[in-house]
């Protein structure tokens, strides 16, 4: 097989049964794998309506085809399962070192169903694969469980593990990878917990066949093109944190729980910030070109203290804008205690940010918390943080997320995210295209199923107004399809993002890989087939248009000072075109014509 | 004569007259100058300006500037 390394490990948590069997090479033809593959495993074997924090829900890790070959930017895998957050299919994917040394064992996927007993870490060494007592390590943060793994098995295994925010079933707990990095979104880490698995350690030494290295060689002369071009260098220099300025200038940065799009401290906040205080060095994942990562330390007389990985751009929005902390030295400590703990910076400042706002309208109090709760009060923020993944107190019910707090206090509205899951760093009243795939994204609020950056806030490839519906449903159709392709691949999103040509590029490393010629129109069928069938997965479980929805705050308050001043998102006006575009009934559901037209049915 | 306040963002940053910052510096400028005058005098091709913005409104190269604007020239953007 070229590209694909051909097996799939299935390890049942219950039973202690490990057992390897080949990949279904038709499935892989038609889903690629990364989400794609996984979700077609689920839909096949999944029990539909599992407690996602049952030990009947499945767990998956996955690499995709392009993982660690030459292409660009080979180092990704994803976690693929039923939320507990959203109770769709979710995938939440991570960079690193971890994915390479994940395929290079030999293995395309690993399937974990069933409860352990005790904690347990999977420990594999290329083909030799056991589960190992974890009791000791329960409890432990991310760097220190990343460290003792090593210890005990290899010092060139790479590491994914909960922390306590998994083992407490937060619905918002994280896996992290390689001590920093994070498959952080829709409460991933939570149904590790639930299986009583801390962690999977992998050293890998095996190679990857590809069909036409010659043709991959291209991908270097590429990569130096990326490098050299505008964005690429600035990626590299500033990472992600970059765009502070450029949402901000745009009205877009959510500020104040959503209530605006401009945030009066972005400029402390930003990527030259972290350069000319906190930065250590930028880091670069595994076939990295572009340098994105930032190693972070906190000056040695500052109010807080720590050293860790970032922020990104999204936790800049998450845990500074969105709840106002102006303070990088604050947003930083916030950043280090998600990533030691196990949480989702985002989905944990979307939860803030729903409290901050409860509390400013007085439905949530200070008795309630054990402490008050202003917008910018990082101090606060850090106790609630450490106490929601340590499962204390009132920490308990913060776990549950925004939507659950919103909900519980009388104020529904002001939860600002979809399907249960918070917003990513975009706002929709001045972007309105990102409302519209926030809405219909399989997991609701989330940046990793496509983004609309690229032509409704940089013009490209051609200039679209972002304030208005018109174009949105083609061009979130189109966005959805070729990044679900894209994250299938098991490569990352940004370079092929920052190409224009990004989806001919991906095409020819894919003919390449794999030695079967692949044009555009192939592989954003080949996307849309992924999508279509994680959309039919979520129509098994109950989701129609009833919650493709947006908070009221987008569709009926109007955006404030700024660009888009006055503008709201039209979504059902759009929600229409969308459907009838995906060749979807109005109440957005596959219909069988086109399950049949896509080979899914 | 107008004093403007400069904010570049990215890398742009470098063509500060000061310390390198993204946080702003003060030009000053002729009455009646632009956009295109003032990056001019910074040295930004203007095929590096992917995105100006004047007093927070989004402005190009023939926009005029008054005295006490503040204008912010930025690169483009992906997500993440």
């Amino acid at each position: 097989m070229n590209g694909w390394m051909g097996t799939i490990l299935r390890v049942d948590l219950a039973s202690g049964e490990i057992s390897k069997e080949s990949l279904d090479q038709e499935w892989a033809w038609a889903y690629v794998g990364g989400r794609g593959l996984a979700v077609k495993i689920l839909f096949d074997e999944l029990k539909m309506d599992c407690d996602p924090l049952g030990p009947e829900n499945m767990l998956i890790f996955i690499n995709g085809p392009l993982t660690v070959t030459g292409a660009l930017c080979t180092g990704r895998y994803m976690v693929v399962t039923k939320s507990p957050l959203t109770g769709t299919i979710c995938s939440s994917n991570s960079g690193g070192y971890f994915p390479a040394a994940f395929k290079t064992a030999g293995y395309d996927a690993i399937i974990l169903s069933g409860k352990s007993e005790k904690p347990v870490y999977l420990w594999i060494d290329d083909d030799h694969v056991e589960l190992r007592d974890a009791s000791t390590i329960w409890g432990s943060d991310t760097r220190s469980t990343y460290d003792t793994i090593r210890k005990e098995t290899h010092k060139e295994a790479r590491v994914a593990c909960i922390g306590p925010a998994g083992e407490n079933l937060v619905r918002y707990a994280a896996v992290i990878n390689d001590a920093s990095r994070a498959a952080a979104r829709s409460g991933v880490g939570a149904v590790m917990g639930s299986k009583n698995l801390k962690a999977v350690a992998v050293r890998g030494t095996k190679g990857v066949k590809v069909a036409d290295p010659e043709e991959l060689l291209r991908s270097t002369i590429i990569a130096d093109h990326v490098k050299k071009a505008d964005l690429g260098i600035a990626f590299g220099e500033f990472g992600t944190p970059l765009f502070v300025d450029v949402m901000n200038a745009n009205n877009i940065m959510p500020t104040r729980n959503f209530q605006e799009g401009f945030f009066e401290e972005g400029d402390e906040i930003n990527g030259a910030e972290i350069i000319d205080r906190t930065l250590v060095r930028s880091k670069a994942c595994y076939g990295c070109a572009l340098n994105c990562g930032r190693n972070t330390r906190l000056p040695e007389d500052a109010k807080y203290q720590g050293r860790g990985d970032g922020p990104e751009y999204e936790t800049c929005f998450s845990l500074g804008s969105n709840i106002c902390v102006g303070d990088l030295e604050a947003l930083s400590k916030m950043n280090y205690l998600c990533n030691e703990m196990g949480l989702d910076t985002m989905d944990a400042g979307i939860t803030l940010g729903t409290l901050m706002e409860l509390y400013e309208k007085g439905l949530i109090k200070e008795e309630d918390m054990g402490f008050p709760l202003p917008w910018g009060d990082a101090d606060n923020a850090i106790k609630l943080l450490n106490m929601i993944a340590m499962g204390k107190g009132f920490g308990q019910e913060a776990a549950m997320g925004g939507k659950y707090l919103a909900d519980k206090y009388g104020a529904p509205e002001v939860f600002m995210g979809s399907k249960d899951q918070g917003f990513a760093g975009y706002h929709p009243r001045a972007m309105v295209g990102q409302g519209l795939l926030y809405a219909t994204s399989p997991e609701g609020g989330n940046h990793t199923t496509g983004n609309t950056i690229q032509p409704e806030i940089n013009g490209i490839p051609e200039p679209m107004d972002p304030l208005t519906s018109e174009g949105k449903a083609e061009m979130v159709i189109s966005r959805q399809d070729e990044t679900a392709f894209i994250e299938a691949c098991g490569v990352c999103l940004f370079p092929y993002m920052l190409m224009e040509e990004g989806t001919e590029i991906i095409a020819e490393f894919y003919s390449a890989v794999v030695g079967v010629e692949h044009t555009e129109d192939d592989i954003r069928k080949i996307g849309e087939r992924i999508f279509n069938l994680e959309r039919a997965f979520n129509h098994r479980l109950g989701f129609t248009r009833k919650d493709d929805t947006l908070p009221e705050r987008m569709t009926r308050e109007p955006h404030t000072e700024g660009i888009g001043e006055g503008n709201t998102v039209s979504l059902e006006e759009m929600l229409d075109k969308y459907f009838d575009l995906r060749g979807w009934d109005r109440e957005g559901v596959p219909t069988e014509a086109k399950l049949k037209e896509l080979g899914i049915l | 004569m107008i004093r403007v306040t400069v904010k570049l963002s990215g890398p742009l940053r470098k063509q500060c007259k000061s310390t390198p910052s993204s946080k702003g510096e003060e030009a000053e400028l002729k009455t009646g100058y632009t956009v295109a005058d003032l990056m001019a005098q910074y040295d930004i091709a203007p095929r590096k300006a992917h995105m100006i913005m004047v007093n927070r409104r989004k402005a190009d190269l023939t926009t005029t500037l008054r005295d006490g604007d503040e204008v912010r020239i930025l690169p483009l953007a992906a997500g993440g």
